[in-house]
């Protein structure tokens, strides 16, 4: 799909518009909600700002400060975002604009309450541009798996990498907003009040039971991380899925938007750890290179991107399924990633923590091979899951693709019958793609490639919708001298 | 967009459910583990202080016992009368007309 397709289809899609801004509406209203129980929290520190995301720690500048805190100009930007989004709300009431404009009123009315939060991916990609270039050719690498690894009809590499944005801009700053409030809250409220004028002994028992209640905020703090950053990994791609509702949509679109998303939020995620774990090696042991190891190399697959998927994946169901069950499903999906996700973080630190107890750290051993397998060992029945999951949605689509595809076919016309049989099986396909190559070349294979992706996204529209896809078809099939290459 | 009833799409949920299933477990086992404390990062410990006044580990019940009166009837006819004609006039130094230098320090003075 080239650009301008994708700007016809972001303005003629209604029920994704609509559902793009009621999500946005729920967001900021979230976020009011946090903002009211931080402004109302038990102040537990004389000198405690209103706000408890503008209290700076001594010494937390630099990486740890921009993990725990939100730069003043950020917030404001989000304040302002929220007016001017209410503002633009009350105009388009007013005004009631039809068609184009609504379309642009409406998707500018969801950048300018959503757009503020990715400042804080970003602060974190453009302060450490040197991780993150490091980032890139993991993350290359799974977006190509992605969008090449889907069998028959693919999902646009637009919305693709609309998925990918979305989970590293706007999941990420939602998530780290929030839960720099919800710290704040959770600590006004668990935390006892330091006593003056107590002994020094009294202060220091007081200290020992503070760092036990600040671990238990931390504790709870995390399954907020984690319930905020799947409710915005599921309205990405409920938003993405919509958008595709022309076609056709199975688990397996679901599970690979989900896994864009989650790709998108683990790229910001990494750099940021690699650059935090750097600075604090000296505390904990844990190094740069090692949190690169683990999150761009070895588990670069596990963790946010497998929850995604199983999130996306579940709510393609709920939406193609039986009516019945959609809200049972779509709580499914967010039962596998917010306990998922909290409950594998949890089990890899025990499992470390009890094996480190008995072994000693650090070494090539430990890094290469113990340490990862402990991360990951948490997530196998999750992977499991997912593998069955994309075994069965594979079976399926193959299903609906054969019966989409005789039922397009016409002698003659864009799917002609000898073209419906190579079609119809996707390793004769590939076999047919790179014997093109052999006697053709590369760009006739290339023209093949593109006139069969074309003929598979027309087998997937929707009949009534398919006449550009039509054209588009008769149109590569007529033109240039590739014409030769393909089978008829 | 299209729905499907079939028994792929059976198979598809059931396995959901499944996987929803573990994670609430996984959930419940590492909140488990969490709030327990099992999985604090290591740190020192701090010894527990007893609060002060109060009974030693092992002390029988009771009441607290008082501490001894010291005695206060001190002398307080002590002299006040120091001797203030002490001598003011401190010797000068002697002169010394040529001290010896200090020996060069090897690369220069920082």
């Amino acid at each position: 799909m080239t650009g301008p397709e994708a700007g016809e289809l972001l303005r003629a899609d209604s029920p994704a518009r609509d559902r793009a801004l009621l999500f946005a509406r729920i967001a900021i209203a979230l976020y009011l909600l946090e903002l009211l129980l931080n402004l109302t929290r038990p102040h537990i520190a004389p000198d405690e700002p209103t706000l408890s995301i503008f209290h700076r720690l001594p010494g937390s500048s630099g990486s740890f400060g921009r993990l725990l805190s939100m730069p003043k100009a950020v917030f404001w930007t989000v304040v302002a975002g929220i007016v001017l989004g209410a503002a633009l709300q009350v105009y388009a009431r007013i005004t009631r604009p039809e068609g184009r404009r609504d379309a642009v009123l409406v998707w500018a009315t969801v950048a300018v309450l959503l757009g503020p939060f990715s400042l804080l991916a970003l602060t974190v990609v453009s302060s450490y541009l040197g991780d993150a270039l490091l980032c890139v050719p993991g993350t290359v690498f799974v977006l190509a798996v992605l969008h090449l690894g889907q069998r028959f009809g693919r999902v646009p590499l637009t919305l693709l990498l609309a998925a990918f944005g979305w989970g590293a801009l706007i999941v990420f700053g939602l998530g780290r907003a929030f839960s720099g409030l919800a710290l704040g809250t959770l600590g006004g409220y668990l935390l006892d009040r330091p006593k003056t004028g107590g002994s020094p002994t009294d202060a220091l028992n007081a200290l020992s039971g503070q760092v036990h209640d600040q671990y238990r905020a931390i504790d709870l703090l995390l399954v907020h991380l984690f319930a905020v950053n799947a409710l915005a990994v599921a309205a990405g791609v409920l938003v993405l899925l919509l958008l595709l509702r022309h076609r056709v949509v199975d688990a397996m679109t679901g599970m690979v938007l989900g896994a864009a998303v989650g790709l998108g939020y683990t790229f910001v995620e990494s750099v940021l750890f690699i650059r935090l774990f750097g600075s604090l090696g000296f505390i904990n042991g844990v190094t740069g290179g090692f949190e690169y190891w683990i999150r761009q190399s070895i588990g670069l697959l596990g963790g946010p991107v497998l929850f995604g998927a199983l999130l996306g994946g579940s709510l393609a169901l709920a939406l193609t399924g039986p009516r019945e069950r959609r809200v049972p499903t779509v709580l499914f999906g967010l039962a596998i990633s917010i306990g998922g996700s909290a409950g594998t973080e949890a089990l890899a630190g025990w499992l470390s923590k009890v094996t480190h107890d008995h072994m000693s750290g650090g070494g090539a051993f430990d890094t290469l091979i113990v340490s990862p397998l402990l991360w990951l060992l948490p997530q196998l029945p999750f992977a499991a899951v997912a593998v069955l999951l994309l075994v069965a949605a594979a079976r399926a689509r193959g299903a609906t693709a054969r019966t989409a595809i005789a039922a397009r076919v016409v002698p003659g016309g864009p799917i002609t019958p000898v073209e419906a049989h190579f079609l119809s099986d996707p390793s004769l396909r590939l076999w047919t793609l790179a014997a093109t190559w052999k006697r053709h070349g590369p760009a006739a294979a290339l023209a093949l490639y593109r006139l069969q992706s074309a003929q598979y996204d027309l087998a997937s529209s929707d009949p009534q919708e398919g006449e550009p896809l039509r054209a588009k078809v008769m149109r590569l099939k007529a033109s240039g001298p590739n014409r030769t290459a393909v089978p008829s | 967009m299209e729905r499907g009833t079939g028994p792929a799409i059976e198979r598809q949920v059931r396995l959901v459910a499944v996987g929803a299933a573990v994670g609430l477990a996984a959930l419940v086992a590492g909140l488990a583990i969490n709030l327990s404390g099992a999985n604090d990062p290591p740190a020192p410990k701090l010894p527990t202080f007893p609060q002060l006044p109060g009974k030693a580990p092992g002390q029988a019940p009771g009441p607290v016992p008082s501490v001894p009166q010291l005695p206060s009837n001190f002398p307080t006819d002590l002299p006040t009368d120091m001797p203030s004609n002490f001598p003011t006039g401190v010797p000068s130094m002697p002169n010394m007309p040529s001290m010896p230098s200090f020996p060069s320090v090897p690369g220069g003075a920082p």
